[in-house]
């Protein structure tokens, strides 16, 4: 069957390439294809109310650094390392720092208030997941909510395999203790 | 239930730390069946596992969806337009311009005169079609558009990079090959989009020989690739569009082939006398032995008889070639195709031969009738074509005449990939959309593909 005007057909890499060649409808249907799991990663990440911003700029730097792409990579291991820039910029940027630290006291005072009120609506996972260590928490959430294997994991984080492995055991066993 | 996943007393076991390895999937096939063994031993790692797939279950039921509004326009905003090139106008420009239409239209009517609606009727029309016109655009256009796609995606060091279409890397070389092989079908190399198409490539192929002579890494299948390339490389000497250096180069090569020769006359995948021949791989170290010969590398003559001879004994009385035998369970369609082009125009003097030339009638009789079964397989049908292009028989060109229709209607018109074709055979894995388009367009040129 003939898959004529239908980019779903096509590969990130092929999508990818075609935007290196400045195909704008190419790079449409990228960020359509990785934008609800992107702004996920971030809000994963403890980022909610600029989850959808710093995806934004992460389509921004991709664009930016398109030439850079080569396709021995996976995609989605480059996506995640412009996403794991990004945030890490954001949380350096003294504006972002201090919303983002408001953020966090506003989540705390939601959280001890609805569980002084016994109706605490937050699932399970989320209030596991915010009590790793960031270290932690990227590995699990790149590899249970994003796909990426162990290899392309170090790769986004720059560190080695097995530190992945050591973080990713450390890890489940606290979600382990905290969601039993 | 027994809850005694993670007990602290115990000594903890040598392999617990790959409990988490084995519940996230992060282990190979080795390592799995290793720890899989022990686990049925250890309950301890056995329990941890499960445990860990357990919260691995928890926590992808437990996070909500993240919604997300449509960020493309926002983003694009921030984009200058500066950074993209038009796209609306590349295809359109091209498909319905005046002289395209113009060309279209005569073709129509010759298409018409020839019978053409007949086969309309019996394969339906473009999806996109508007109208009589645009159901037939014209071979040389659909070629020409096919030429600027491969042009537009050749990499600054000259090759065609199958990773980036949907490929196997591996066989970068043989990718090359074709889409060189490509330009130099065309108008022998003198389209305006081969002017740096073809020196980039021919010399780019030429950096891939290794000091044993072969084109590519050695790999499994390399053969495929040197034989490719090797033909591709000669193509572009014998019309003066190689680089100065490319005899010797070539001569390596061929000497190359004859090396790797079996003690039966065939070649198999791998660059060892003692790999099992196949049809497909000899093929194209006959081509490229066929090709040395025309340029009056004599030494290439011994092996290609050779090969020839070989080639004989893949057929059966029906005029079906094997894989690896006469009589194999493999596609008789194409591999018969290949039997025939190789040894219709390898063989140059097999028309003088009864034998030969009773085997050749047989092999075209059947690509004619097997030409149309199935879905449409590039590779397959690239053979096919190019032992039908061979064939003045008016059944022959029907059945090309046929095959070029259904090319035509398939290639590709999204503006993204205007003049390549969707990969989505049986190959298409290996090859992606520069092994589809390659070919594709090849099976569209008049010539053969192995002029004596």
């Amino acid at each position: 069957m003939s898959t004529l005007h239908d980019p779903d057909a096509l590969s990130d890499t092929e999508l990818m390439r075609l935007a290196q060649q400045g195909r704008k409808s190419a790079f449409e249907h990228l960020i359509r294809r990785h934008q609800r799991p992107l702004v996920n990663f971030f809000r994963s990440m403890g980022v909610y109310n600029d989850a959808e911003d710093m995806a934004q700029d992460t389509f921004v730097r991709l664009f930016k650094y398109r030439k850079r792409y080569k396709p021995t990579a996976k995609f989605t291991t480059f996506l995640y390392l412009m996403a794991r820039q990004v945030r890490i910029d954001a949380l350096r940027s003294r504006k972002r720092r201090a919303a983002f630290e408001k953020e966090l006291a506003d989540a705390q005072r939601m959280e001890d208030e609805a569980v002084h009120a016994g109706c605490d609506k937050r699932p399970d996972v989320e209030r596991a997941l915010r009590a790793l260590s960031t270290a932690m928490r990227e590995v699990v959430v790149l590899n249970v909510y994003q796909g990426l294997k162990y290899e392309e994991i170090a790769l986004v984080l720059n560190i080695p395999l097995g530190t992945v492995k050591s973080r990713m055991f450390q890890a489940l066993k606290r979600l382990r203790a905290a969601l039993e | 239930m027994k809850t005694t996943a993670h007990r602290t007393d115990a000594p903890e076991c040598a392999w617990r730390a790959k409990a988490a390895d084995a519940a996230c999937d992060a282990l190979d096939e080795t390592e799995k069946a290793a720890f899989d063994t022990h686990a049925r031993q250890c309950s301890d790692c056995r329990e941890t596992a499960e445990s860990f797939r357990n919260v691995i279950q928890k926590l992808r039921d437990g996070m909500p969806a993240a919604s997300c509004r449509d960020l493309p326009p926002d983003i694009m905003r921030r984009i200058p337009d500066s950074g993209w090139t038009p796209e609306t106008s590349d295809a359109g420009r091209r498909r319905l311009g005046f002289p395209a239409f113009a060309l279209r239209a005569a073709a129509l009517v010759l298409a018409a005169l020839a019978g053409a609606v007949l086969l309309t009727l019996r394969f339906g029309t473009k999806p996109d079609a508007v109208g009589p016109v645009a159901a037939a655009p014209s071979r040389a256009n659909v070629i020409r558009d096919a030429l600027q796609w491969l042009a537009s995606v050749q990499e600054d060091s000259g090759a065609w990079a199958p990773q980036s279409w949907g490929g196997r890397q591996v066989y970068e070389t043989a990718l090359t090959g074709m889409a060189l092989l490509t330009f130099l079908r065309h108008e022998d190399g003198q389209h305006p989009s081969a002017a740096n198409a073809v020196p980039g490539g021919a010399a780019y192929l030429l950096t891939r020989q290794r000091a044993d002579g072969g084109y590519g890494p050695a790999a499994s299948g390399h053969m495929y690739n040197h034989g490719i390339a090797t033909v591709a490389l000669l193509e572009a000497y014998r019309q003066g569009l190689a680089p100065a250096d490319a005899e010797a180069s070539l001569k390596t090569a061929l000497a190359f082939i004859r090396e790797q020769q079996s003690h039966t006359g065939g070649w198999g995948y791998d660059t060892h006398p003692m790999s099992r021949p196949n049809t497909s791989i000899s093929v194209w170290q006959m081509e490229a032995l066929a090709l040395g010969l025309a340029l009056g590398w004599t030494e290439a003559g011994e092996p290609l008889e050779r090969g020839l001879a070989w080639l004989a004994t893949m057929a059966n009385e029906q005029g079906q070639f094997g894989y690896r035998q006469a009589d194999d369970t493999a596609d008789h369609a194409a591999l018969t195709a290949m039997g025939a082009y190789c040894l219709f125009k390898a063989a140059g003097k097999t028309p003088d031969d009864p034998a030969g030339r009773a085997l050749v009638r047989r092999a075209l009789h059947r690509v004619a009738t097997e030409s149309e079964e199935g879905n449409l397989d590039y590779y397959r049908s690239y053979f096919i074509a190019s032992a039908l292009k061979t064939s003045a028989e008016p059944e022959h060109r029907q059945s090309l005449t046929r095959l070029r229709s259904r090319l035509t209607r398939e290639q590709s018109q999204d503006p993204l990939l205007a003049g390549s074709w969707n990969p989505a055979d049986q190959w298409s894995a290996v090859g992606g959309r520069l092994y589809a388009t390659t070919l594709a367009a090849m099976m569209l040129e008049n010539r053969p593909g192995m002029d004596p």
